[in-house]
């Protein structure tokens, strides 16, 4: 019943899904698991700081991607809960948001955080609808428009937590001429080395997925992100398994099995 | 609270539709096939509804601009005039006798109209490219910037770079040929397995948050972060 060659793929998930839940049931009954700092999540209250003190707004975006895309939908998510994070911290300072949006479908969504930020942060007559704003379902007409907004709003901070593709060092360069600083974060690794170079601050790949966890500091978030732990113990394992079964057998048992 | 304002709905219908489509992925059901198209088909509609509120998102933008005279609120005119002559010249038109290259059609699709041909082939297309184009002006201040032997790591950045440029540049290879072997293992090994390194992370952290999604504890998407 199974479809062949997604068995392997099936036994993976349901291991990562066991690691996950027991890490979360540890949560709950209080042990609660040790995540190492991540320098870039912690700058983004520094750069909306600095914002504040120099009295220019911030401008945070969520990648290019829409949310339901299996690759890329997930980093979509996991710029929404920075933007979630960098909005509260904003109402918290009095300090202007902007949000430029790509994805028709993630407007609204992205207009409900900014919103809700807001309400929670008790300044809802600070938020202000127009400055969510969708620019362009064009990947380059989005980041003309994005480049138009930092240099005409000269920014204080940009930070950028999603999908990008080639629009990724546009960004990262035009806010560097504004001299804003920067937090850039993906998981595409093709733009990886762009944000490392232009950016002051990078989140490298599953760093963003860690940041709804991270910035919240909820205990049953964080119990998922030590269940990833295993999922590396695993990977790391076949691939040491592999190594030797290949070198000893000649044949790639590992990638047999995985159906690779 | 009002009961359909409850966010327990919300964490309900990505839960169980979520469940499905991995049911549906790993088990082999062909009375689901037509289901499962049916859906994807759902979320591409809902997704082009979507669109009107871009519109308006559009016009709360620069309505004001015009309105206020706001710094460059003249690019607002242009942008405005030609998103409701898009829109219009885009929407399907009747045509009793239509031409040969449409079949037997009587709606012809707004975006094979001659107009939006023109104007999307010979403003958009061209200022797209531009913009991509720009890419290459901003590789290189990036690059003047990050290579700058300043720290130990920024040298060995330089110094990678360096070799990938003689490999890559046929001068290079034209001054000694083993810059290409240098720069393919460059490429080859210990950048493949940090790349390797990386995309496991990537594919953990993304099965994670999916399972976070699943049982409703990753909440920024719908509630302000929790």
């Amino acid at each position: 019943m199974l479809v062949s060659g997604r068995v392997a793929q099936f036994v993976m998930l349901l291991v990562l899904c066991a690691a996950v839940v027991l890490f979360i049931e540890r949560a709950r009954r209080g042990k609660l698991p040790w995540i190492r700092k991540v320098t870039g999540l912690d700058a983004i209250g520094e750069a909306v700081g600095r914002a504040t003190e120099m009295g220019r707004p911030v401008i945070c975006s969520h990648g290019i991607a829409t949310m339901r895309e299996s690759t890329y939908g997930p980093q979509t998510i996991a710029g929404m809960a920075v933007l979630s994070y960098v909005a509260r911290l904003c109402a918290k300072y009095g300090t202007r948001l902007i949000v430029p949006v790509r994805q028709v479908e993630v407007h609204p969504i992205a207009c409900e955080l900014v919103r809700t930020a807001y309400v929670a942060e008790g300044k809802p007559e600070l938020y202000k609808e127009e400055d969510i704003r969708f620019l362009s379902p064009f990947q380059f007409g989005y980041s003309a428009g994005y480049i138009g907004i930092m240099d005409r709003e000269k920014v204080a901070a940009n930070i950028m937590v999603g999908a990008y593709w080639a629009e990724a060092l546009q960004l990262c360069e035009a806010g560097f001429r504004v001299g804003a600083i920067q937090v850039g974060g993906t998981a595409m690794t093709a733009q990886l080395p762009f944000f490392i170079t232009a950016a002051d601050y990078c989140l490298i790949g599953e760093e963003i997925y860690a940041a709804g966890a991270y910035l919240s500091k909820d205990p049953l978030q964080l119990g998922t992100v030590a269940g990833q732990d295993i999922g590396k113990f695993v990977c790391t394992a076949l691939i040491i398994i592999g190594v030797i079964v290949l070198l000893a057998t000649g044949k790639n048992w590992i990638s047999i099995w995985l159906g690779l | 609270m009002a009961w359909y304002k409850r966010m327990e709905i919300p964490i309900a219908i990505t839960t169980v539709f979520a469940l499905y489509m991995i049911f549906e992925y790993f088990f082999n059901v062909p009375a689901l096939k037509p289901v499962t198209s049916s859906l994807l088909v759902f979320v591409e509609i809902m997704g082009v509804f979507a669109l009107g509120l871009g519109f308006i998102s559009i016009l709360m933008v620069h309505v004001p601009n015009i309105r206020k005279k706001r710094l460059y609120w003249p690019y607002s005119i242009p942008l405005l005039i030609l998103m409701f002559f898009l829109t219009i010249i885009g929407l399907p038109t009747w045509a009793p006798t239509p031409p040969k290259e449409y079949g037997t059609s009587l709606w012809i699709l707004g975006y094979l109209h001659p107009w939006f041909q023109f104007l999307y082939l010979n403003v958009i297309v061209p200022a797209d490219a531009t913009i991509f184009s720009l890419l290459a002006f901003f590789i290189a201040s990036a690059a003047y910037r990050a290579f700058r032997a300043r720290t130990k790591e920024a040298a060995a950045l330089l110094l990678a770079g360096v070799l990938m440029l003689l490999k890559n540049a046929p001068l290079g290879t034209a001054i000694w040929m083993g810059f290409a072997d240098i720069g393919t293992w460059l490429i080859g090994i210990p950048n493949m397995a940090c790349m390797r390194g990386i995309t496991i992370g990537i594919a953990l952290g993304t099965i994670a948050i999916g399972i976070r999604t699943l049982i409703g504890r990753e909440t920024g998407y719908f509630r302000g972060g929790g």
